[in-house]
């Protein structure tokens, strides 16, 4: 006891920080950002995009580096960091034609009902999951930084860029319909 | 609907299909070999001086040109409006305020409202290309892609 009581505690060095290391070029830095954040984001990305969750995961990493310069410490590195992944699934449902979008909205079908082969870890997914990947695009940002990542509402207005007033209104709209849809399938629970 | 009010719905609302919510179940961590190989794909760019692959040498931000032609696709029409009406004014101002006041101060009030309206044209077309400079920037800070 007395012995810990000797050792200086470290300061824990914020994302902030890491950020500022990074500017300079340390490897060390982005490893540490990395492996606080890869959990979270990897969730999020995920549920925002399925499948195509790891290219957009190493993208928003290759972003962080190649823009690290414009990154103000006196912002929050995770809202930054959010809002670049945000963007680039933005991107990447724009770059999607209308069939592929058609293909993707099937494909969650088949895995949310079907219990593909090529999705193990999907086996026992409720159809919750085809219920909010069709939210549209606007409700279903908001609603999985507010729900799944626990954002607060100023977060997600910096993430998305929208007034606070319509991050309310999406979240609002987002939830009423998945609890009509809710009701009317039966699922009470 | 007050926006206290609407707070407490949602908040109800989430508690309601919370459980149904919880169902849609993701991995919790990516894996290590995609992290590995993230590491190793980010060390080029590290070295590299930061900048994006779409970014010119140019001293203007990335898309200073269209933000400015943004900016005078919406000024332009109000600034035509005003011109139009500002003839108009220029045309009846002296015989309006002519029946009120001296001719001398009806046209110097007339001259300070035209001199006035093109101070103000002046200062929002100058200012044009500093917002379209900082509008490109800031999108540049916050959606680097």
């Amino acid at each position: 006891m007395a012995a810990q009581a000797l050792i200086p505690s470290l300061p824990v060095e914020t994302d902030e920080d890491l950020m500022v290391q990074l500017q300079a070029g340390q490897e060390d830095a982005l490893s540490a950002l990395m492996n606080r954040w890869r959990a979270p984001l990897y969730s999020f990305l995920n549920r925002r995009v399925g499948d195509a969750a790891d290219d957009v995961f190493q993208e928003s990493w290759i972003r962080v580096v190649r823009a690290r310069d414009r990154f103000d410490p006196k912002r929050k590195f995770s809202t930054w960091l959010f809002q670049i992944a945000n963007n680039l699934c933005r991107d990447r449902w724009r770059r999607l034609s209308s069939r592929g979008r058609a293909l993707e909205a099937f494909k969650r079908e088949r895995v949310a009902t079907h219990v593909p082969d090529e999705a193990p870890e999907f086996r026992d997914t409720d159809p919750m999951r085809e219920r909010v990947l069709s939210l549209p695009e606007k409700q279903r940002e908001v609603l999985i930084l507010r729900y799944y990542e626990d954002r607060s509402e100023a977060e997600i207005a910096e993430i998305l860029g929208i007034p606070k007033g319509t991050v309310k209104s999406r979240m609002h709209t987002a939830v009423r319909s998945l609890r009509e849809t809710l009701a009317a399938e039966g699922d009470t629970e | 609907m007050t926006s206290d009010r609407r707070d407490e719905e949602i908040r109800r609302a989430l508690e309601a299909i919370a459980p149904a919510l919880d169902r849609f179940e993701v991995p919790t961590d990516a894996p290590d070999a995609l992290v590995e190989h993230t590491m190793r794909r980010a060390r080029g760019p590290l070295l590299a001086p930061a900048r994006l692959p779409h970014e010119s040498a140019s001293l203007l931000p990335s898309g200073f040109g269209r933000e400015l032609a943004r900016l005078l696709a919406v000024t332009t029409p109000v600034a035509i409006a005003s011109a139009l009406s500002a003839v108009f004014f220029w045309e009846q101002l002296p015989g309006l305020l002519g029946a009120l006041l001296p001719a001398s101060i009806a046209t110097g009030a007339t001259g300070a409202w035209a001199l006035g309206a093109a101070t103000l044209a002046s200062l929002t077309y100058g200012s044009l290309p500093f917002f379209a400079h900082h509008r490109a920037i800031s999108k540049l800070e916050e959606v680097p892609s």
